[in-house]
């Protein structure tokens, strides 16, 4: 059989037909290619425009997966459809064979019918349909790739758009068969319905009426959307995966076993197959999406992307707070170095007696504590705040009280005789100042000459060296009362009615009457000139004796070339000729009532020597090695040499000792009624109490030229620094627990557990006071050269003193009234010493030759040593804190206060016990004082106090 | 026992947890593409190459 239709295309045979037409293999006789021409079953009904229009529609289709449409003829009443020949073969012809492709080849083609799919949906003006997706109507091309054919070209398209349809069993979606199944969201009345509703498109449907088994026609019209098409191809998957022909009812579809293929899979054609439409996929993009994001919504890479975002989320949080961490300890350290250095320089103010300054100092390496990044206070600021403000140092004596600066080093410092007042001499300038408030009163303009003098007649007098000449200025009105001739030299007589003067190196001195100022008499030296030095800017006028006796009746004055002579102002034929001329070159000297006394320095030896000046003998004199210090006035005749300084009685000739340091010498002294002042090489200054006993000793950066007592005060400078430092006298009677006998010796002083009395014992004895100071006991311990230690303890049930002999004997003596309580022989105890301390996270173990060793007591590791140098004693646990005791090899005793960590916070001199939580001190003026223990709040307020009080 | 400071703590504590850190992360990155691939093998087989 062979029919031309249209005069080019030639019907080979039929290879199909369906609902819809009888499909042809054709040939195009011109270009000599294989066509398809399928004849539409319904061209006699349907009118032949509406025909064209729908056949001009599939021709302007081109898609890989859709076979394209050339042609449209009419002949002999049949209506052609030409198009392309897809070779292959159909994917119903697989499935007959038994050959179930496996799931990603399904999944392939899949995403190429949607794609199909996707474009016919998408045609202008409302989509096309195919209608009847099926295996049979998939081809499956030779290069694997499917091509979706058979829709129908012959539609029977109604006014509204609803179309008649034919189906294929299994394949078709319940719409086809006229069923509509709602969703529970397509209940009537729910928004949703509406909205899904609303979505659906209207579509041109292409159906394949087919004939036969597979596909059979009904006439009922039913309205079709994109939906139907997905739930075909959903079947058509569930086929192809499977196997298994699909159940004509949607509701009796079989889910897919997971051997049959994935869940995820199974899942996209179960949703595709779902009864109601509106569960279904809404458009082929939907479910091709669905399978083209198989691999990202799979459980599995879910799962893994939830973890890798997890660790990276752990890792980058870890990263970021290990660098929070690191920012915030950087900055803490350098803080702690920071406060480090702040506590240095702190000690080294408060070594210079600058105490607000190394208060303010200590402060500032104390953090505020508000931050984050503030450093935890380091034990060194804690404890340069307590060195500071000497809190636990509550001994009498003169404490550091500041320093003042000048424009440069001081010439010379003078104090009134009583000390209320005192003048800073420095070049072209003397500054007078009150000592107690230390407010300058004046400043006075002196002769440019190192020798330039001030002296204080009386307190409230000054007598100076002016530019303009001798002046007296008087500090109360602030007015000068009379100016003399130009001077440098300037002496007081003891009465303070006598002034003399002398200008430099002129031989001659003149005497004014302090009163007035009037010139009442003028002394030449005859031809002798004192020594000066050829630029005196920076002369020492220390170097020459220019004193007047009590009542200015007497001059004493030393010359240059070793000239020593007491000049008889009104008898000048009564002068006294020490030396005409000496090898000394530096005299130092001053009357005492009758008596003259001098020192003088030579370059090898140095003499004192004692004149009477009213029998106008040589009372005698003394020579030295050492160089001589002296200060003579009406106070008496103090010396000093070596490292002993003396008060010197001139009527008995006998030495009174005052001050006596070991291993310094004297280099200046001021002694005052109660309390001596000597500055020392080394260099340092210590003060004495009226028992010669040292109360003190500070070193300081140089050697104090200076050093002079008034009143409460103590002043100390030297040349070379433009600072002066300022101690005043402190008590601290406030604190006083008992007060007893300063002689009695003894190496401890313990306070009874019921703080009702006081032991003081040493090895050969003790003694019990009452807190009023009365003696209660004394007791001579027997054998004292046997004993092995001495242990004070206390207990609820009381205090006693433990004594230890060598031969075990353990004697016990009541705190209450120093009877023996009990008698025991013991062991022999060990030589070694060896003691144990427990606190409540240390045990420390001490021994005699070894420094102490700390364990901890958790974990039995030695974790520090403390002080090797001194012997620990005691150790008590206060608070957060610990104690420890010790003394030093020269007997010393004193305590540290350390932190949880051993680190020192304060050293608590002369501590000799812990009563009540408070630290008791024992002073050798015979004195125990308690002090609280203080916290850092505390210290840190009492500096703000004192910062804010300065 | 090492005997640090607070700050000392937070300091070398701190740079340690960044350094353990970044080695985590490596190490865990270098695990995470092993199975990755693994993972990606086994999906192709499972559903074929990734449609376009």
């Amino acid at each position: 059989m062979s029919q031309v239709i249209a005069g080019i295309y030639e019907i080979e045979n039929q290879i199909g037909s369906g609902g819809g037409g009888i499909v042809y293999l054709g040939r195009h006789m011109r270009l000599e290619k294989k066509i398809v021409l399928k004849a539409d079953k319904r061209s006699l009904n349907t009118r032949p425009e509406m025909l064209r229009r729908e056949v001009d529609m599939l021709k302007g289709l081109a898609h890989t997966y859709i076979p394209q449409v050339y042609d449209f003829v009419q002949e002999d009443g049949v209506v052609y459809t030409v198009m392309d020949f897809i070779g292959g073969e159909s994917l119903d012809k697989l499935l007959e064979r038994g050959d179930i492709p496996s799931q990603p080849q399904v999944i392939q083609w899949a995403c190429q019918l949607l794609e199909a799919l996707s474009y016919l949906h998408g045609r202008p003006p409302y989509g096309i349909l195919h209608g009847d997706i099926k295996p049979a109507n998939i081809m499956l091309r030779p290069n694997g790739d499917i091509c979706l054919i058979d829709y129908n070209i012959a539609l029977a398209l109604g006014e509204d758009g609803a179309v008649k349809v034919g189906y294929s069993l299994g394949y078709a979606s319940p719409e086809h068969y006229g069923i509509e199944y709602k969703s529970a969201r397509e209940r009537p009345g729910s928004k949703s319905r509406l909205a899904t509703r609303a979505k659906a498109r209207r579509v041109t449907v292409l159906v394949d009426q087919s004939e036969g088994n597979k596909s059979i026609s009904r006439s009922n019209a039913i309205t079709l959307d994109a939906r139907s098409d997905i739930y075909s191809l959903g079947a058509t998957l569930y086929h192809l995966i499977s196997g298994c022909h699909p159940a004509e009812d949607a509701k009796e579809v079989k889910p897919l076993r997971p051997g049959v293929c994935s869940p995820q899979v199974a899942e996209i054609i179960k949703k595709a197959m779902a009864p109601a439409p509106d569960m279904r996929y809404q458009t082929a993009d939907q479910m091709l999406d669905a399978f083209r994001q198989l691999h990202k919504r799979d459980k599995r890479v879910i799962r893994r992307k939830r973890r890798e975002a997890a660790m990276a989320a752990t890792v980058s949080l870890m990263f970021l707070a290990g660098g929070a961490c690191s920012f915030v300890g950087l900055q803490q350290m350098e803080q702690t170095q920071e406060a480090m250095a702040l506590a240095e320089y702190s000690s080294n103010s408060l070594a210079e007696g600058n105490v607000s300054e190394a208060v303010r100092l200590a402060l500032q390496a104390i953090p505020e504590g508000g931050s984050i990044l503030d450093a935890p206070v380091t034990a060194q600021a804690q404890k340069a705040l307590t060195d500071a403000l000497g809190v636990y140092d509550l001994s009498d004596g003169f404490k550091s009280a500041g320093t003042m600066e000048f424009p440069s080093a001081p010439f010379g410092i003078q104090a009134s005789p009583k000390g209320s007042r005192f003048a800073v001499i420095y070049p072209y300038e003397a500054a007078v100042f009150d000592t107690e408030s230390r407010e300058k009163i004046a400043v006075l303009p002196l002769q440019e000459s190192a020798l330039s003098d001030v002296i204080f007649p009386d307190e409230t007098h000054v007598v100076y060296a002016g530019d303009k000449g001798v002046s007296a200025y008087d500090l109360d009105s602030g007015k000068i009362l009379w100016t003399g001739e130009t001077a440098t030299g300037l002496a007081v007589s003891a009465d303070g009615t006598v002034i003399a003067a002398v200008n430099r190196d002129e031989e001659r001195a003149v005497l004014y009457r302090m009163a007035d100022g009037a010139k009442t008499g003028e002394r030449s030296f005859e031809g002798q000139h004192m020594q000066v030095a050829s630029n005196d800017t920076f002369a020492n006028p220390n170097d020459s004796v220019f004193a007047l006796n009590r009542d200015g009746t007497m001059l004493a004055v030393s010359f240059r070339g070793g000239g020593l002579r007491i000049f008889d102002l009104h008898n000048p034929e009564d002068d006294l000729y020490i030396f005409d001329e000496s090898d000394y070159t530096h005299f130092e000297g001053g009357f005492n009532g009758k008596y003259f006394a001098f020192a003088a320095d030579g370059n090898t030896d140095a003499l004192f020597g004692l004149i009477d000046t009213q029998k106008a003998i040589y009372v005698g004199d003394f020579e030295s090695p050492d160089s001589f210090i002296l200060k003579a006035d009406e106070e008496g005749i103090f010396l000093a040499n070596g490292g002993v300084l003396v008060n010197f009685d001139p009527e008995t000739l006998e030495e009174t000792e005052l001050a006596y340091s070991d291993n310094e010498t004297i280099t200046g002294f001021d002694v005052g009624k109660e309390y001596v002042l000597t500055a020392t090489t080394g260099p340092g200054f210590s003060f004495y109490d009226s028992g010669t006993n040292r109360m003190s000793w500070e070193s300081c950066n140089e050697n104090c030229d200076f050093a002079l007592l008034a009143g409460e005060w103590a002043v100390l400078g030297n040349r070379n620094q433009p600072t002066v430092r300022f101690m005043r006298l402190e008590n601290h009677n406030e604190a006083l627990v008992l007060s007893y006998d300063a002689r009695y010796d003894h190496d401890e002083a313990r306070i009874s557990q019921d703080g009702r009395t006081a032991m003081l014992f040493n090895y050969k004895e003790f003694r019990l006071y009452d807190m009023a100071g009365n003696i209660l006991a004394e007791e001579k311990l027997p054998d004292p050269d046997q004993i092995y230690d001495q242990q004070f303890r206390k207990s609820e049930a009381g205090s006693w003193l433990e004594v230890i002999w060598y031969d075990g004997t353990v004697r016990c003596y009541s705190a209450t009234d120093g009877s023996m309580i009990s008698e025991e022989k013991k062991d022999a105890p060990s030589k070694e010493l060896y003691e144990e301390f427990y606190t409540d996270q240390y045990r420390i173990a001490s021994s005699l030759h070894d420094a102490p060793k700390v364990y901890d007591l958790e974990s039995g590791k030695e974790v520090a040593q403390l002080e090797k140098d001194d012997y620990l004693t005691y150790v008590t646990q206060a608070g957060e804190y610990i104690i420890t005791e010790y003394v030093s090899t020269e007997g010393e005793r004193y305590g540290l206060l350390l932190d949880g960590k051993l680190q020192t916070l304060a050293r608590l001199p002369r501590l000799c016990d812990m009563a009540d939580g408070m630290l008791v001190f024992d002073y050798e003026s015979g004195n125990l004082r308690k002090s609280p223990l203080y916290s850092l709040q505390e210290l840190t307020a009492m500096g703000r106090t004192y910062e804010n009080g300065t | 026992m090492l005997n640090l400071s607070q700050s000392q703590l937070l300091l070398w504590g701190g740079i340690a947890v960044m350094a353990i850190s970044v080695v985590t992360g490596i190490i865990s990155m270098a695990l995470f593409m092993v199975t990755g691939r693994k993972l990606k093998k086994k999906l192709e087989k499972e559903y074929g190459k990734p449609q376009r």
